[in-house]
This record gives structure tokens, sequence and C-alpha cells, in this order.
């Protein structure tokens, strides 16, 4: 596959997209194999860069069963990371989830810097 | 520290019916809208144009390119396929071939994540023109043993177990 895509922290599937009810959780594995594939802005998402504040995190929205599901990542090169997975429930948890994505990026970006590529586990 | 990998293998998930149901709708709705902007694409339209093509509007077109859009109608369906001037087709598989499908898909990217380096292989065949020099010192002309290893072949999986399989 041309692109990877990678989770941070460790527990990201298991505790946001898991826990998503089942409906979402699969439209999001749809949306992650197909990013695996084709990049991180599949053209049958709706997938944005955020401003500018945001240093470069991506949004993907998808709407499952009336349910607003936000997937927050970063992309360095062929590697796509995962930041946040949540479910939009109002406007004051999103920001939250904006705030934690950004702080979890600053430490992707400080694993980065300190090892010169993205260091992986399998 | 370091990132792991997110785990996108479904076949092992598949085994579970609520899962396959839903990975099922999403995977075919994602299907659809990449085929209809591909094909749309091809054409030279815009949804405006496929809209009036296939006799409605540009926000239904908008929608059916969704991936997240899920509540396909047939007519619908066959109305933006005319109008794309092409054939619609469905076709519906029995869970364990899907299965199937996917558990040897994702068994061949595993292996080939495994291949050895060009520098490896190399190594590896010089290693085996070797042993086969050898083997053919030992048993003389044309006597080597062997032949295809069929310990590797795969059965398929049966869902739901018993005899009626799913």
């Amino acid at each position: 596959m041309p692109f990877t895509v990678h989770q941070w922290p460790a527990s990201l599937q298991r505790k946001e997209i898991d826990a998503l009810p089942m409906g979402a959780r699969t439209a999001v594995l749809v949306m992650l194999r197909a990013m695996e594939r084709d990049g991180p802005h599949p053209e049958a998402f709706q997938t944005k860069p955020l401003g500018r504040h945001l240093q470069g995190i991506s949004q993907a929205n998808l709407k499952i069963q009336k349910e607003q599901i936000r997937v927050l990542y970063t992309v360095y090169g062929t590697r796509i990371v995962l930041l946040s997975v949540f479910k939009k429930t109002s406007p004051q948890l999103e920001q939250r989830e904006y705030d934690a994505a950004l702080n979890r990026k600053k430490t992707v970006d400080s694993i980065i810097a300190s090892h010169g590529d993205v260091p992986l586990v399998h | 520290m370091s990132l792991s990998f997110i785990d996108l293998d479904v076949a092992e998930k598949l085994e579970d019916r609520e899962f396959r149901e839903n990975f099922f709708v999403a995977e075919s709705s994602a299907k659809i809208a990449e085929q209809l902007i591909k094909l749309r694409k091809r054409r030279g339209l815009t949804q405006a144009q496929v809209a009036e093509a296939a006799g409605t509007k540009q926000p239904a077109v908008s929608r059916a390119e969704r991936a997240d859009y899920q509540n396909w109608s047939f007519s619908t369906l066959r109305s933006l396929a005319a109008a794309l001037d092409a054939r619609l087709r469905v076709s519906i598989e029995a869970a364990e071939d899907v299965l199937w499908e996917y558990s040897a898909e994702e068994d061949a990217a595993k292996r080939s994540k495994q291949k050895p380096s060009l520098a490896d292989q190399s190594r590896d065949d010089q290693d085996i023109t070797k042993q086969d020099d050898r083997a053919a010192t030992r048993l003389g002309d044309g006597e080597r043993q062997g032949g295809p290893d069929l310990s590797s072949q795969k059965t398929r999986p049966s869902i739901g177990g018993g005899e009626n399989g799913i």
C-alpha cells in the first residue's frame, strides 16, 4: 500500500475507534482503508485541512445514522497519523478534541524530530 | 517512543455478524460514491449536468457522491447510471466468499511485507544454488526429490459454524 496509517497515542484505536457505535466504527475503518490506498484525502470522503492555528491537522467528517463522527489526523509524507476520533455532540466537545489533537501532534512532531523519521512499532 | 500502526485488517473481524453487516454497508456506500465520482470526471461532467440528465437536483448528486451516504434506492442508482451512460451491475455475494477474499488479500499483503530485500534474495539464491549443487552431487543426475509444498494451501473459512454455515 502506498500510504500507512498510524495512531498516537497507541491506545487510540482501542479507546476511540472501537468505542464508537458499530455503524460508525466500520465506516471509519472503510475510510482508513481508502486513505491507505488513495492517500490522506480520498475523494468520496469529506476531508479538509483545518486552519493554520491547528498546525496542518486535517479533519474527516462522517455522518452515520445521524451521528457526526470526526477524525483528526496529520500527514508526514506517506504516513498518516490519527490523533483523535470522536462523536461530535457539541461545539465545546469538538474544541476540546482540537486542543487534545494539537497537543498530541506536538508530541508526534517531537518524536519525529528526535528520530529523523516516523519511528514505528509493529 | 514510537508510533504503532492502526490495524486495518478486517478478515478476522468479519467473522462477527454485526460487524460484517455494518462493514458491508459502509464498504458498498464508499464504492458507489467512488465509482460515481470517477465516471462523472471521466465524462467531464459537473454534478449539475449529471443531475439534469438524471432528472434530479445537484444536491442529490452531491449526496450520492458521499461515501457516508447510505440511503440508496435502486431507481436513483439506475437513473444516475443512465445519466452517466453506464451499466448498473448489482452483485450479491455470500459472506463466507467475501471473508475468503479478504483473508487471501491480507495474507498476500503480509507475505509481501515479509519479502526479503534484493540483497538478501541474491544471497539466498546463491546459498540455494550451493545446496542444490551439493544435493546433485549426492543424488546423481536427475535424482532430485521434492515437489510443490501444499502444506501452506488454505481452506475456505466457514462462518457461523455447523453444517449450515450462515
